[in-house]
């Protein structure tokens, strides 16, 4: 083999092993993602405002319109479902929302302080058995063993959902 | 023969020949981690997508399979197991399940130092001391059905005692009507009815006037004992909350509170109102109503008859983002039915927070003018005016817990053994550190 034949051997193998990579980071592209507010597919609820949406995550409604009691469940603390909550929906920080539900349980205003499900598939499970609970995960992690609620009108996907992850930059 | 072994130095033609092998090899390793081709990639999805479906039903079937019916209750265990493993997820304090019941333990601690002109004790210019130990418990018997207690360790001179300062059951019938049966903080004074005694919950070291408990110089009822209606109507224009309650109301002196027995047959009536609006976030306003028959005190020649007493409060509480406001005032009138003497007493507050990160810096203004003889007040001193204020800040250097310290300066009355009254200034730096687990 002569001198170029072998150069250009070498040039294309590196050229093979740095394409490789580079298809793949074009396929993990950052997207936007919606979340959801999941509910029990028997709870008459079809959607909420963001009003509604607020007070219910903060207990500050504590039933339904069927007046069964809310069984509010909440994500991780770190997690992006609660970090996108607490920005949008919440309003304050993680330390503010403790000290919030601290301050809720010791004024007798709450029966205990909402659990915390870690894994998505608990959460959706969790949903689908309780009757009167809800939660939030990110509408393409989300089951049809679950209603998603519209949210001032709009589900996820549709132009104005408010609940919406921006890629970070 | 000895074979001779020479080390040949690799030529251009080695080097391209390596590099390449290597290349290559590189390359067929990551063919074998990244597929080939797309009908290859999307084979290997549906076959994990396959698994994880089969996974699923596989739990399913095992949980189901441990449930005789499908409820939350049922589900609890797994939700506390998911909670567990996950120790940062909430603030609950200790949480205790068994059957369908679910138990909130709480411990807030509070301790401090002062130092003050005059000095905070009778020996020295200044003190460290223990606060306050509050033991909080609730549970929820049903999804209608709440119990709750705080218990109290608190300094009384150089000792502790215990104090059952809340102990009550409440009922949900609708988010419009609810009762409660047992010892409750009154709405009389909204810092009590949001602070209790947690002290690790509010900004400053001190209560205000307003919040100070019956043992501790406090001109309000603070506690009572009753039966408490109340609930809340949701409106397009925000939200009304309304509080009725028919307690034993006060003892014949302001320390007893009559949460054990009653000194007469009148009972104390409250009412109170609150309205948040839906337009300001974080804002609510109230009112406060409140009638009592104060009862004669047999051991005090100026309290041989009752005192007919009448209070009304009125509060805003405002928390934007990380701006804090409160402010209270209160009225409280005696008629003296003894000497004939009617007495009014006023007091307020206004409190100030900035949260920047962790620290929150606060000022407060406190007032209270009383009108002095009140038979009622005067033997506990209550009946003198205080003007405060505060400049404070507040560090949260851990989530469940806090140091704070704050300089409070202003000017008091105070009752010589003459019987003389002067108006004397006064400074004192308070530290604190509290928490709750």
């Amino acid at each position: 083999m002569s001198m170029q034949n072998e150069k250009l051997v070498i040039i294309l193998s590196l050229c093979f092993i740095f394409c490789v990579p580079l298809s793949h980071a074009q396929v993990k592209k950052p997207k936007r993602r919606a979340l959801a507010v999941i509910v029990n597919v028997t709870n008459p609820i079809k959607g909420l405002t963001s009003t509604q949406l607020r007070k219910t995550m903060t207990l500050s409604v504590q039933f339904w319109k069927n007046k069964k009691r809310i069984v509010l469940l909440q994500r991780p603390r770190k997690s992006p479902e609660t970090r996108l909550l607490l920005k949008r929906v919440y309003k304050m920080s993680d330390r503010k929302l403790k000290k919030f539900w601290v301050s809720q349980l010791f004024n007798g205003r709450i029966p205990g302080i909402p659990s915390t499900i870690r894994s998505t598939t608990r959460t959706i499970h969790a949903v689908k058995k309780s009757a009167n609970a809800v939660s939030v995960v990110f509408a393409d992690e989300a089951t049809s063993d679950v209603r998603i609620l519209r949210i001032d009108g709009k589900l996820p996907g549709e132009k104005g959902y408010p609940l919406i992850l921006e890629p970070s930059k | 023969m000895r074979r001779m072994w020479t080390l040949n130095l690799p030529t251009w033609n080695h080097v391209y020949w390596v590099t390449a092998l290597v290349c290559a090899l590189g390359a067929i390793a990551s063919a074998q981690v990244t597929p080939t081709s797309n009908a290859t990639f999307e084979e290997r999805i549906a076959q994990l997508e396959s698994a994880n479906r089969a996974l699923l039903r596989r739990v399913s079937e095992l949980e189901s399979h441990d449930r005789s019916k499908d409820n939350l209750d049922d589900l609890v265990g797994d939700i506390i197991d998911d909670l567990l493993e996950d120790r940062t997820a909430s603030a609950s304090g200790v949480v205790s399940r068994y059957s369908s019941v679910a138990i909130t333990f709480q411990y807030y601690g509070s301790v401090g130092f002062q130092v003050g002109d005059p000095p905070p004790t009778n020996g020295g210019d200044s003190l460290f001391r223990f606060e306050s130990i509050d033991l909080f418990v609730t549970a929820k018997l049903s999804p209608r059905l709440q119990i709750l207690s705080e218990t109290i360790l608190e300094g009384d001179g150089n000792e502790v005692i215990l104090d059952q300062e809340r102990i009550f059951g409440v009922y949900q019938f609708a988010p419009e009507f609810y009762v409660k049966l047992g010892i409750e903080h009154s709405p009389i004074s909204h810092w009590n009815r949001i602070y209790h005694h947690g002290t690790w919950l509010y900004v400053s070291v001190e209560r205000p006037t307003i919040g100070s408990f019956e043992d501790g110089g406090g001109i309000l009822p603070s506690h009572f004992a009753g039966l408490e209606i109340g609930g809340k109507f949701d409106l397009s224009v925000g939200e009304i909350r309304y509080t009725a309650i028919v307690s034993n109301g006060r003892g014949p002196v302001p320390t007893n509170r009559q949460v054990i027995s009653d000194d007469n047959n009148a009972k104390a009536l409250d009412l109170a109102l609150e309205f948040a609006p839906s337009s300001a976030e974080n804002l609510s306003i109230g009112a406060a109503f409140r009638y009592d028959l104060l009862p004669p005190d047999g051991s005090d020649p100026a309290r041989t008859k009752s005192i007919l007493e009448w209070i009304a409060s009125g509060f805003v509480d405002w928390r934007p983002g990380d701006f804090q406001l409160i402010a209270e005032v209160v009225v409280v009138d005696h008629d003296d039915r003894l000497s004939g003497q009617q007495f009014r007493h006023i007091s307020g507050y206004l409190q100030v927070a900035y949260s920047i990160g962790e620290l929150t810096p606060y000022v407060r203004f406190d007032f209270k003018r009383m009108e002095q003889g009140d038979p009622y007040f005067l033997p506990q001193n209550s009946d003198l005016d205080r003007w405060e204020q505060i400049i404070g800040v507040r560090w949260d250097f851990e989530d469940n817990a806090a140091l704070k310290f704050e300089i409070a300066f202003g000017d008091e009355e105070l009752r010589h053994n003459s019987g003389r009254i002067s108006t004397d200034g006064f400074v004192v730096f308070r530290f604190n550190f509290s928490w709750y687990f």
